[in-house]
């Protein structure tokens, strides 16, 4: 009897381990008509983008975004069998999570469109989330209207991590993940739209104990900062 | 009795003394420890700008390459190559920066020093009158293959950081030198990246400008706000507050279907200065063609007049859109104005018309000293022309009218060539980039 016992236990271990070797090698991920989730989610927010389906992203794999995958796969070489395999995904620029739930991160969803994008994200992030939409774009266009004018460095990177310029570089906070409205607002001030007409600084009035920045013109207040020059 | 009590307060002295001893060592320790975190965190900061900034500036190094071979006047390639060495020289400082054992990064600082030397001994040829050879052009050629190369492996490395694949070492010895250093991490020469979101879109310099218009009260900029929106499309207007950014402004927030729109309104004159949409659409239900035709007529019923289409760039389901003043056919690059048009509804959910609203006037147009064939006979030999029109662009002080040529390097990329139309000058080339999402150029 405890032998038995023993023997399946061994048995189910033995089970265990087997499918822990195996099914790593079974997680490279295709989709196909009938899949559901995140990952479906992903490919149609793509696929919508870029125009190749209209609509909104569901999460289901119908007919409609099948034809579209066929459609992208053609345009860019890859054989068009209207399935999301690890190729296909990563001719779109995603990386499909291989657990059934979707990934419980919450998954970006505003694209990302070059390295300056990503680092201004960041540090919008950092500096003013929790702050009005307008608030944040309005901390980006800082970061770019100190990159034109003559008194700060001329690249992004540069101004951003100028020794003691901000502070969530001195505290790390520079190095969390963005969300889609840090994204989006470090996007709009990218494109031109500046909240702040032309500001170089800007500060917590109830915190900030520089003295010196309190002396600067203040041109408008959005949320808890004010924005000066 | 005595004696026991004197052996208790030694013993209670004791234990405060111990007590005190550990308490101090606890906020030493504490005190260090937070003191290697600040430096550590100092030292992965200057590896992060560095990775950053040399790919910002190799990029710049990149269309450097791309429009030198395009330009055909001598002083234009002359002013790019000036730029490129100063690019690659910046780059060249933040790669000896970063950790060099990486295969990513082999031989990258040598590339940067040899783009930036060779850069300054071919600026200083032409600036001489001399003339190209063939090998230079093809070392050219070669030297743009290893940026593009480089780029892209300096995107993966960056990535890695991104995803904490990868990590910067940070050794004793960095953090010595960073508690010791009290320098800048700015390196000691950077030069101005483009920043172009579209022809031009920078517009002049900032300054205060004074809308046109009388006075408006508060209600009567509300009431423009819901008018410029679509009463109908208004549930809602709320006063946040007053500025004094490009003009004397009421800030507002409208409630409508697509969510709040924040927004300026001048109060001279109650003009919309911009607006910006407070949620995301991730629906698309329209082309980008429609968009376009329905920002157009939005503009049009605005009073903007017949403007022209110049950028457009999709990200999500909300797409931005420059558009151009036009004069007598001639495109008004400096008076710009951008609308964001939700792809789910085609309504405006976005306005940035700060540029439109400062240098917007009615221009004297002389008629072009150089004709049309005469511009065109000044191109480089390899460009195919697509189109040419007349345009104003803003220059570092003023404006110039030129031709605008849109022509194809070589069946490969296309460009924007500007001839100013008075003398000839080569006055401006951007490098035009079509993608899935719209066209930029940079």
């Amino acid at each position: 009897m405890l032998r038995r016992l023993r023997r399946g236990a061994a048995l189910a271990c033995a089970l265990v381990l087997a499918a822990a070797l195996v099914l790593p090698a079974q997680a490279a991920v295709v989709l196909d008509i009938g899949s559901r989730g995140e990952n479906v989610r992903k490919v149609q927010q793509r696929l919508i983008q870029w125009g190749y389906m209209t609509g909104s992203a569901d999460g289901v794999y119908g007919a409609q975004t099948q034809a579209a995958v066929k459609q992208f796969q053609r345009k860019y070489g890859l054989t068009a069998d209207g399935r999301v395999g690890p190729a296909t995904a990563a001719k779109m620029g995603i990386t499909l999570t291989s657990s059934g739930s979707g990934a419980s991160s919450s998954a970006t969803t505003a694209s990302i469109v070059s390295s300056d994008h990503r680092l201004l994200s960041k540090l919008v992030y950092a500096e003013a989330r929790g702050e009005p939409y307008k608030g944040q774009v309005a901390v980006a266009a800082v970061v770019l209207n100190r990159v034109k004018s003559s008194s700060f460095p001329n690249t992004i990177s540069g101004v951003i991590y100028q020794k003691g310029a901000f502070s969530c570089v001195t505290d790390g906070q520079i190095n969390l993940t963005p969300d889609d409205t840090a994204i989006r607002a470090a996007r709009d001030a990218m494109n031109g739209w500046d909240p702040t007409g032309g500001c170089l600084y800007y500060y917590n009035p109830k915190t900030a104990s520089d003295q010196w920045i309190r002396t600067r013109t203040v041109k408008t207040v959005i949320g808890n900062h004010s924005f000066a020059v | 009795m005595t004696l026991l009590y004197g052996h208790k307060r030694r013993k209670e002295a004791l234990v405060a003394i111990l007590a005190a001893l550990c308490l101090a060592l606890a906020v030493t320790g504490y005190a260090q420890e937070r003191r290697v975190r600040a430096l550590t965190l100092q030292v992965s900061a200057t590896y992060h700008k560095a990775l950053y900034e040399a790919a910002e500036l190799l990029g710049g190094v990149r269309l450097g390459l791309e429009k030198f071979m395009v330009s055909s006047s001598p002083a234009q390639r002359q002013a790019i190559l000036n730029d490129m060495a100063r690019q690659a020289e910046g780059a060249q400082d933040d790669l000896s920066l970063l950790p060099s054992d990486h295969p990513a990064l082999d031989g990258a600082i040598k590339f940067a020093n040899q783009v930036s030397d060779y850069a300054s001994v071919l600026a200083q040829q032409i600036g001489g009158g001399g003339q190209l050879s063939q090998d230079d052009l093809s070392q050219l050629q070669g030297l743009h293959t290893s940026c593009v190369k480089l780029l892209d492996q300096l995107e993966t490395l960056a990535q890695a950081y991104e995803r904490g694949e990868l990590q910067f070492p940070v050794e004793q010895e960095d953090l010595r030198s960073a508690a010791q250093s009290t320098q800048d991490t700015q390196p000691l020469v950077s030069y101005p990246v483009l920043l172009y979101d579209g022809p031009f879109s920078d517009g002049k310099p900032e300054g205060q400008v004074q809308a046109p218009g009388s006075p408006v009260t508060q209600e009567q900029a509300a009431q423009a706000l819901k008018d410029f929106i679509g009463a109908q499309r208004v549930s809602q207007v709320r006063l946040v507050g007053e500025s004094q950014i490009l003009s004397e402004c009421y800030e507002f927030e409208a409630d409508t279907e697509s969510g709040v729109l924040e927004a300026g309104v001048t109060k001279a004159g109650g003009h919309v200065l911009y607006m910006l949409p407070t949620s995301a659409v991730d629906q698309v239900n329209l082309s980008q063609a429609e968009c376009i035709d329905l920002g157009a007529q939005f503009l049009a019923a605005k009073g903007y007049g017949d403007m022209a289409v110049s950028y457009w760039r999709q990200q999500d389901g909300i797409l931005t859109v420059n558009y151009a003043a036009q004069q007598d056919g001639v495109i008004l690059y400096p008076d710009l104005v951008k609308l964001q048009i939700s792809m789910a509804n085609g309504l405006v959910v976005g306005l940035e018309a700060g540029n439109y609203l400062r240098n917007h006037v009615s221009r004297a147009l002389p008629l072009p000293l150089v004709s049309e064939e005469q511009a065109m006979a000044q191109l480089n030999g390899a460009l195919s022309v697509e189109r040419i029109r007349r345009c104003v662009i803003p220059l570092d002080v003023g404006e110039a009218q030129c031709w605008e040529v849109t022509a194809r390097f070589q069946g490969g990329n296309r460009y924007l060539i500007y001839l100013d139309t008075q003398t000839g000058q080569e006055r401006s080339i951007l490098q035009v980039v079509e993608q899935e999402d719209g066209i930029l150029t940079q």
